[in-house]
């Protein structure tokens, strides 16, 4: 072998070698990551039972009148009060939001305030993730809390779209279908507009008049939605209004539109 | 040059290739996995608060027909159809397909189900064999049930009967014995709703393993890692293939391939092409690139989604016998695919496809097998003709080892940081072993079941042969 096939071959040896231990550099690296992990996992699921117990204690004790509201606050301000504990509670109150009403609903919320639980969904409205600012407004508009109306309605202007349909759904959430909330310039997709429908259907509202300003916007998702709504609703008296609609809408917009059309019409005809 | 150093040359341009080629399918694995953790990350961030309930209210959820083909699924059919019956959506029906079972299938769906025949008039847009009857339930529980029994032909010819039963615009194509999430349509259906310049043709998820994990009422109770050290490699493999492999390939836009145990599809562009081809065991892969090519074919923008959730669960194969035979097939069909679809290979009209995806399968799903086999007989000729560079091959069989193990570690741990489905030490410490025993137990195994299915391409062998499960522990 001459001594350049030597020099290369030592190289390629070199190399080599070199890759091994750097592939089992990262081997031990990812291995110990993922054991580091799953420690922290299993750790956060133990701290979260234990603080779900704590927190069906104290909500559930609420919702039933066997504590008042002030001894419930007293026994949650005693908790030892982290951030995790804080999450934990907030997802269970938003859960049993989810299915109770009236009253017990109405104590939720109380809660939720009085416990200032609100200020950590706040500070998420200031971050500078929009995931963070997209559970804050969740949380906030979902538990009812109207204050935060003023917050949310800025947030409208986001840069982020994700912000600024959260934002739309949030605001409808705390107000219903009402004139107050500006008309957003975005397209809201179909997936938005079932979180709308959702949350309009959850929080049982009844009024709905800043319905026209849907149908006549020039945002065609919007008519779309008001349609959607209206259909959704069974707002009788604005079915014949929809079915003799014949907007300017782009085609997939349009689509939408004659589809309920069609579904209206076929309840008039009945 | 002398006689010795022709060999000598020989040799080290052997070495040189074998190397390239090693480092080549390292690169493109490290490239494709950062595709896919960058991809993932995106997901997770978009959908961590989605709440996919909010779907139920919309009139307008696209209509879905999930496609069940069965084939001699007597013993569990009854539990799998209930459990399909029992997803949360508004807008869906269920089409079991009685594949011409022998065994007490039909006998089981009509009693369980109350099964009627139906009034509705088969019109075969897809030629298919013939359809012996459409049932229907007369239990209005069970009204989004319908039961076609046909002559048997195959899980194509199944799927297709499917698709011209379905009147829905959108249908999935699951293999009955999966476990499905519960949220499953809820999920596929997200990316129909939002915002898309182009069309959506197919959605794929991933597919998961569900050996020793306990299912109860057709639901997935505890995720574990299986026992089975077979079954535990593969919960390896489909981890590196569908996290760190098909998340960067739908991020680019460029994937060829949806499972065929899960799958949504267009039905008007599925139509359009033909449905599935009974003519291939790689169905699922070929309907794809087929119904790809029509879309580019036609100029019409559109897309093939991905979905990262763990969706559909799957039993996997524990015994050698069963495993090359499930591999052979998959290598006679990824054959067919690519030679049915040789036009698209490095053709710059079909851009991504011809262009990375195609060649891609081709050199390293196709050929890779192939060359390594090819490698392996030259190692075994030098090592015979004594002139086998033994410091160069053992260094380059642990760089190759090493990385393997690697690749594995990286999977884990994309698991670990994203859908968390695995919970003890235990279930880690398998898992690792398995990944350490892959290159010895396992992967001579895939290799040698990927020439078997070359060889029986060759012969004119067809088929899917028999794939016989134990069943979920309950």
């Amino acid at each position: 072998m001459n001594s350049e096939a030597v020099y290369t071959e030592h190289h390629i040896v070199l190399f080599l070698v070199g890759a091994i231990c750097l592939f089992f550099g990262f081997f031990l690296f990812f291995l110990a990551g993922t054991f580091i992990k799953r420690r922290n996992k299993l750790r956060i699921q133990r701290k979260s039972e234990a603080y779900q117990k704590s927190a069906d204690d104290i909500l559930f004790n609420l919702l039933f009148e066997s504590i008042t509201m002030e001894e419930a606050l007293l026994r949650y301000k005693k908790l030892d009060r982290t951030p995790l504990l804080k999450r934990t509670i907030t997802r269970s109150i938003i859960s049993l939001h989810r299915n109770y009403v009236g009253e017990q609903r109405a104590l939720l919320e109380q809660f939720f305030e009085l416990s200032n639980l609100t200020s950590f969904s706040y500070k998420k409205l200031k971050s500078g993730q929009w995931a963070e600012i997209v559970e804050g407004i969740r949380v906030l508009s979902v538990l009812n809390i109207q204050e935060s109306f003023e917050t949310i309605r800025v947030l409208l202007d986001h840069s982020n779209s994700y912000v600024k349909k959260e934002a739309f759904i949030g605001l409808i959430a705390l107000r219903g279908i009402s004139e107050e909330i500006p008309l957003p310039e975005i397209v809201i997709d179909d997936w938005t507009q079932s979180c709308i429908l959702y949350q309009l259907k959850i929080k049982s509202f009844q009024s709905f008049e800043g319905l026209h300003l849907f149908l006549q916007s020039k945002n065609d998702s919007l008519v779309v939605l008001g349609a959607r709504i209206i259909e959704s609703f069974q707002l009788h008296e604005n079915y014949q209004y929809i079915v003799n609609m014949n907007p300017q809408l782009s085609a997939k917009h349009w689509e939408s539109l004659r589809i309920i059309q069609q579904r209206i019409t076929k309840i008039l005809e009945v | 040059m002398t006689s010795i150093s022709w060999i000598e040359t020989g040799v080290s341009i052997f070495n040189y290739l074998i190397l390239l080629f090693a480092v080549s399918v390292m690169v493109s694995y490290l490239v494709l996995a950062f595709i896919s953790a960058s991809a993932l990350k995106s997901y997770l961030k978009e959908n961590r608060f989605v709440n996919y309930k909010a779907l139920l209210t919309l009139n307008d959820a696209p209509s879905v027909s999930l496609i069940a083909p069965a084939y001699n699924e007597g013993r569990t059919i009854r539990e799998n159809v209930h459990s399909l019956l029992s997803i949360n959506y508004n807008n869906y029906n269920v089409i079991v397909v009685n594949d011409g079972s022998k065994d007490n299938s039909m006998e089981v769906l009509t009693k369980e189900f109350s099964l009627v025949p139906s009034d509705k008039n088969y019109q075969a847009a897809i030629p298919t064999k013939n359809v012996r009857g459409i049932y229907v339930s007369s239990n209005p529980s069970f009204a989004k049930l319908i039961v076609v029994d046909k002559e048997n032909g195959g899980k194509a010819d199944a799927l297709n009967v499917g698709i011209n039963i379905s009147e829905n615009p959108y249908i999935v194509c699951i293999d009955v014995d999966c476990i499905m999430d519960k949220d499953v349509l809820l999920k596929l259906s997200k990316p129909f709703l939002e915002k898309s310049e182009k069309r959506i043709i197919a959605t794929g998820g991933v597919v998961r393993i569900a050996n020793s994990c306990v299912v109860k009422a057709g639901k997935l109770i505890s995720v574990k890692a299986p026992d089975n050290m077979l079954a535990r490699i593969q919960v390896l493999e489909y981890l590196r293939a569908f996290i760190l492999g098909r998340m960067a390939w739908a991020k680019m836009d460029g994937l060829l391939l949806i499972s065929g145990a899960f799958g949504m599809f267009d039905r008007e562009i599925a139509l359009a092409c033909g449905g599935y081809n009974t003519k291939t065991v790689g169905e699922d892969m070929e309907l794809v690139v087929r119904m790809r090519r029509y879309m580019i074919e036609r100029n019409e923008a559109h897309t093939v989604q991905f979905i990262p959730d763990p969706l559909c669960w799957t039993e996997a194969p524990e015994d050698y016998k069963i495993l090359i035979k499930q591999r052979s097939r998959w290598t006679r069909g990824t054959y067919e695919t690519l030679y049915l679809h040789r036009k698209i290979c490095l053709n710059p009209k079909y851009k991504i496809l011809g262009l990375l995806s195609y060649p891609y399968w081709a050199i390293y799903e196709f050929w890779a097998p192939l060359i390594e086999f090819t490698g392996l007989l030259i190692t075994i000729l030098f090592v015979t003709l004594g002139i086998l560079n033994w410091k160069f091959f053992l260094l380059l069989l642990l760089f190759v080892y090493i990385f393997s193990v690697l690749f594995s570690m990286m999977a884990l741990y994309a698991e670990e940081t994203t859908f968390k489905r695995y919970n003890t030490f235990k279930d880690l410490r398998k898992l690792v072993i398995a990944a350490f025993l892959e290159p010895f137990v396992f992967h001579p195994v895939v290799v040698y079941a990927a020439l078997k299915g070359n060889w029986q391409k060759l012969k004119g062998q067809g088929g899917w042969g028999e794939m016989t499960r134990k069943g979920f522990v309950k």
